[in-house]
């Protein structure tokens, strides 16, 4: 019989802790009374004392279950079994509050109810007790977040800790557990917390450097989904929405940074306040040309200064502005590569900017003047493409970087400052960097550079990034007047097209030919229906030039007429001086002219020339040469009406022929002629 | 003058001789603060006064008595100016109108002043009624009659748990803390009749079990006023004999199926299942109590529980037990001096129970010879016993 069983295997406590527990269930007052009398017989007794925390546990009072903790903590300090029960509530304290199932809300409750004091404590003795370090840095972080007061004396330790460990790691990515720990989370409370540091500047910049290196390398890096699709994650919205960016050593959520450039803006301005600069509190949610201004401002005061301490203020101002624009503006450019935690960019493809095309009419500036100097006022305009919704921001964006890049480079010392953060973030390796300074060069008119700088990177890269480069190298030849390379890469650049050759007709939506004064260029695009029509364009541009020049040939001509076929009747100016041309020069030779050509206004004019109206030109224009022939055949009088009897018998039956869709035969043209045409350039 | 006061009072009518009267009871007694003890005549005034104008009682004439609605007017004249007085001359007020006689008239008014009271939570009447209940010992007539009345208004009239009561303890702790007392000595639950009523038993077991610092309020008021009280022993005694008559009524409501109708057994079981509740909650808030006292009482004046205490309730346990035909290996009786070792042990640790070598081991010996063997109370014996010896060697 239980009530009274002599059980004396048992000593007296565990014999007390035994009759306690067999009344847990049917007679909680009876259990708790068992205690409280277990308790006065055996004060040191840690298995009663425990036993009555776990009763209240059990029966869910908090407050009991804190004073039983709490009196556990100052006299059992040697208990395993209590420091695991603590260590299962400061567990359940770093659980997120989002996921959080009732017990571990329930441990968090019963560590709320102790005194402050004896929380500290608990925080502290199991931090120490830590041979990790990033258990240790978690459970520290945790106290200091609930007890400010703690930071003074546990936060630049805590610095120190991480910093030690993350070289004596030899972590290869600065994205990693103890670096996000100390940029994201130590460094802003320390900071914030400490009104007076005694750390000599050059120590802060140098950790709002490692800050700078993290967040970049944090939000460039690809996007990794380890987590398994789960059928509701197959929608592709739900999939966007769950790339999440793992670091190891560290959990799911504390590897989500909600605002990485607002916690760097927050963290150059904490920095900022310990060195004693002026700043002004919210200039970073401001707009670009706010911030452009503040930041103009501030460099026209501090350079009559000239102090060492105001240059790093632009310095470190003027780089994370810079950083910021350019992540935005490559955004735009390079999006498969940047983490998720980004908004879409709401376009399907990267945005491209490329030379515009002058028109005819003012023919005398339709070259671009070679490297521009900075004097000239007449900087270039950028026309974005209709189909890229928010193209100002982007070209906001881009041309903020720019002007930051040039400030950055505005004196010497400045010059010399960033280029040694370039070295120590390795920039050179930063793949966006190099997108933008292709943009650059471009957009300066410094096509050499662009050249030699998208040589460098075009061979790792592929798909759309490539077919990007691609582009903007034809680009640049034949902004150098290297007629023939451009073709030949734009060939290239056509070969990538996947949709050539597809059934859909393509829309040319925007003309590429621009009107207006001045050095023009065009965000376009990388979609077919954008990269298409420009192409073409760039090759009638380069066969223009030629053809025109003292070096120009029928063959030239010829090939200008079926480019103009694409986008009919556009350019119908160009086929004006073509037809004039042709009609000065009275003979014309052609012999793809059947092949390529099927549009019938050109069909007609082409009727027409050979008629006493239309100039009596001699037409040689029919697959096999006249000139053959004549040379093959006696040459009889009966014999030229015979070949006028069958050219307009073949334009009869060009006109009736037309099926093939017209960029399909001028993908046929490229792919065919490809080598004729270049030779002819 | 004080003949003038008195004939000026007897020109008035009722209610205003009577308001009149406690102004000038109520001055007297302010302006005499300093002075401990009031001088013969201002005495003999202060009595003169409550006997003719609150009491109606004048010399050689029969007593008058009030009508219904003029006496609830003297009702609320008595509370307000309660309210009004000096916290020191409250119950020397409270003291010249109840203490002198215990005429039937003068304890009825009481009884009605203290309903009424309760009803408005007037605290200073509370609190004087609960310091004279201590002054006249709990056990006494006037009290005990007080104490019927009051559990007849609130716990036998309604089955519901009052409202008044539930809010007592916040009105005076010190009322609750005498008026279980006196409970436990009215229902002193040692055989079926003397069982306390079950919305009795709740009331208290939920003021103990809120309120772990009831117990003690009459032992802090000692200091002031001489008469012990202590509500300890009495629960105890309900904890400790309640049991052995709350199993006794549910066995008898149990076995009683042949001669009584289906629903008055299961009322009977049911009661009899709600006392053994109960009784487990009370005894817990009851060593509760006694663990305030260790930690908030440095030094209270006397202790709550003796060993004569212990005695009292071990031979009234013996009783108990024959009369209800207990047998030594019933569970029931374990669990009985199980609870009482508990309380013991709880108390001598917490410093409220008062110890007598010689008694002690008279405790000892009748409890190890008159029940089975219990583990736990040889454990709280051996501890009480290595104690003792203890406080013996630490005396020089």
């Amino acid at each position: 019989m239980a009530s009274s069983g002599e059980n004396s295997m048992l000593s007296d406590a565990e014999w007390l802790v035994m009759r306690a527990r067999g009344y847990a269930k049917s007679d909680p007052w009876a259990a708790k009374a068992w205690l409280i009398t277990a308790r006065t017989l055996f004060p040191g007794s840690f298995l009663i004392q425990f036993e009555s925390y776990q009763l209240e546990k059990g029966a869910r009072n908090i407050k009991d279950a804190a004073v039983h903790l709490e009196d556990m903590l100052k006299n059992f300090q040697h208990e395993a079994n209590l420091w695991n029960e603590v260590q299962s509530i400061l567990e359940a304290l770093q659980t997120d509050s989002g996921t959080q199932d009732s017990k571990n809300n329930f441990l968090t409750e019963i560590f709320a109810a102790t005194p402050t004091h004896v929380q500290c404590q608990m925080l502290l003795s199991v931090a120490d007790k830590m041979k990790d370090v990033l258990e240790r840095c978690r459970l520290l972080l945790l106290a200091m977040k609930k007890f400010p007061n703690l930071v003074t004396e546990h936060g630049l330790k805590l610095v120190e800790m991480l910093c030690v460990e993350e070289s004596r790691t030899r972590m290869t990515s600065p994205v990693n557990c103890y670096r996000k720990l100390f940029v994201c989370d130590i460094l802003p409370l320390v900071l914030q917390k400490n009104r007076h540091l005694n750390i000599p500047s050059g120590q802060l910049f140098l950790w709002l450097q490692r800050a700078v290196e993290f967040y970049i390398s944090f939000i460039t890096q690809p996007a990794i989904m380890d987590t398994p699709l789960s059928p509701d994650m197959m929608s592709p919205t739900k999939a966007l929405a769950k790339r999440v960016v793992s670091i190891p050593g560290l959990l799911e959520r504390e590897c989500q940074i909600t605002d990485p450039w607002g916690n760097l803006f927050r963290l150059l301005q904490l920095v900022g306040s310990h060195v004693g600069w002026e700043m002004e509190a919210d200039v970073f949610t401001k707009s670009r040309d706010y911030q452009w201004q503040y930041l103009l401002s501030l460099y026209n005061r501090k350079k009559t200064s000239c102090t060492d301490e105001g240059r790093k203020q632009i310095l470190y101002t003027c780089t994370i502005l810079f950083l910021q624009c350019l992540y935005s503006y490559v955004s735009h450019v390079d999006a498969e590569n940047f983490a998720g935690v980004f908004a879409s960019t709401g376009l399907s493809a990267p945005v491209v900017l490329v030379e515009g095309f002058r028109s005819d009419n003012d023919e005398s500036q339709s070259q671009p003047r070679l490297k521009r100097h900075r004097s000239d006022q007449s900087l270039p305009q950028i026309q974005p493409s209709s189909s890229i919704h928010n193209a100002s921001s982007i070209t906001l964006n881009f041309l903020t970087a720019l002007k930051c890049f040039e400030l950055l480079h505005a004196s010497d010392e400045l010059r010399r400052e960033f280029i040694s953060l370039c070295q120590n973030w390795q920039m050179e390796t930063w793949s966006w960097m190099g997108h933008f300074q292709t943009d650059m060069f471009l957009y300066q008119g410094a096509f050499q550079e662009a050249v030699a700088q998208i040589q460098s990177f075009i061979l790792g890269s592929k798909d759309k990034m490539k077919l990007r480069m691609s582009l903007q190298l034809a680009c640049a030849f034949y902004c150098l007047r290297n007629f023939s390379k451009a073709c030949d890469v734009v060939m290239d650049t056509v070969d990538l097209l996947d949709r050539v050759g597809g059934d859909e007709p393509i829309e040319v939506k925007d003309s590429m030919v621009l009107g207006g004064e001045g050095r023009q260029l065009l965000l376009l695009q990388c979609t077919d229906q954008e990269i298409l029509p420009y192409c073409i364009q760039l090759l009638i541009a380069c066969l223009k030039e030629k053809a025109f020049s003292s070096l120009g040939s029928d063959m030239l001509l010829g090939h200008l007429l079926v480019l103009l076929q694409f986008d009919w009747p556009r350019q119908d100016q160009l086929f004006n001086d073509i037809i004039k041309k042709i009609r000065t020069q009275g003979t014309f030779t052609y012999n793809l002219f059947f092949h390529y050509i099927f549009c019938i206004d050109i069909l007609e004019e082409f009727a027409l020339l050979d008629t006493a109206d239309g100039g009596r030109v001699n037409l040689d224009i029919m697959s096999v040469s006249t000139k053959v022939i004549s040379q093959q055949r006696t040459v009889t009088r009966g014999l030229n009406k015979g070949v006028k009897e069958d050219f307009r018998a073949t334009l009869e039956k060009q006109v009736q022929n037309l099926g093939e869709p017209i960029h399909q035969i001028i993908h046929r043209f490229l792919q065919e002629e490809r080598a004729l045409i270049i030779q002819n350039l | 003058m004080t003949h003038n006061l008195i004939k000026k009072l007897r020109h008035m009518d009722f209610p205003e001789c009577t308001r009149e009267a406690l102004q000038h009871l109520t001055s007297i007694f302010s302006s005499q603060d300093s002075v401990p003890g009031l001088s013969h005549g201002v005495e003999a005034l202060a009595a003169d006064i409550c006997q003719e104008f609150i009491l109606f009682k004048s010399k050689g004439k029969p007593q008058k008595t009030l009508p219904p609605i003029e006496e609830l007017q003297l009702l609320q004249m008595l509370c307000t100016s309660f309210n009004e007085a000096s916290q020191k001359s409250k119950y020397q007020i409270f003291n010249a109108i109840f203490c002198p006689r215990g005429d039937n008239y003068s304890s009825s008014l009481l009884t009605k002043l203290v309903s009424m009271a309760l009803s408005i939570s007037c605290s200073p009447v509370l609190d004087c009624a609960a310091i004279w209940a201590q002054e006249r010992g709990c056990s006494t007539r006037p009290v005990q009659q007080l104490t019927l009345r009051l559990v007849e208004d609130y716990c036998l009239l309604f089955v519901d748990p009052s409202i008044v009561f539930q809010k007592l303890p916040s009105t005076s702790p010190l009322f609750v803390c005498n008026f279980i007392t006196s409970v436990t000595m009215l229902y002193p639950f040692q055989d079926t009749r003397s069982v306390p009523p079950l919305c009795l038993l709740e009331h208290v077991t939920e003021w103990i079990n809120t309120d772990c610092t009831l117990c003690c309020e009459s032992v802090r008021q000692s200091r002031i006023h001489n008469n012990y009280s202590s509500p300890i022993p009495g629960l105890t005694g309900w904890c400790v004999r309640g049991i052995i008559l709350s199993k006794y009524l549910l066995n008898s409501a149990k076995n009683s199926s042949e001669d009584s109708s289906k629903s008055s057994q299961d009322v009977e079981l049911e009661k009899a299942t709600k006392l053994l509740n109960l009784l487990s909650k009370l005894h817990l808030g009851l060593l509760q109590s006694l663990q305030f006292c260790q930690t908030n009482i440095n030094n209270i004046s006397q202790y709550l529980i003796t060993v004569m205490n212990m005695l009292d309730i071990i031979h009234s346990l013996i009783i108990v037990c024959r009369a209800c035909s207990v047998t030594p290996e019933e569970e029931s009786l374990h669990t009985a001096l199980e609870r009482f070792s508990q309380v013991i042990q709880v108390s001598a640790v917490s410093g409220c129970l008062g110890v007598e070598t010689g008694k002690l081991n008279e405790f000892r010996n009748i409890a190890l010879n008159s029940f089975p063997r219990n583990r736990l109370l040889h454990m709280v014996l051996a501890f009480l016993t290595g104690e003792n010896q203890q406080k013996v060697q630490t005396r020089p």
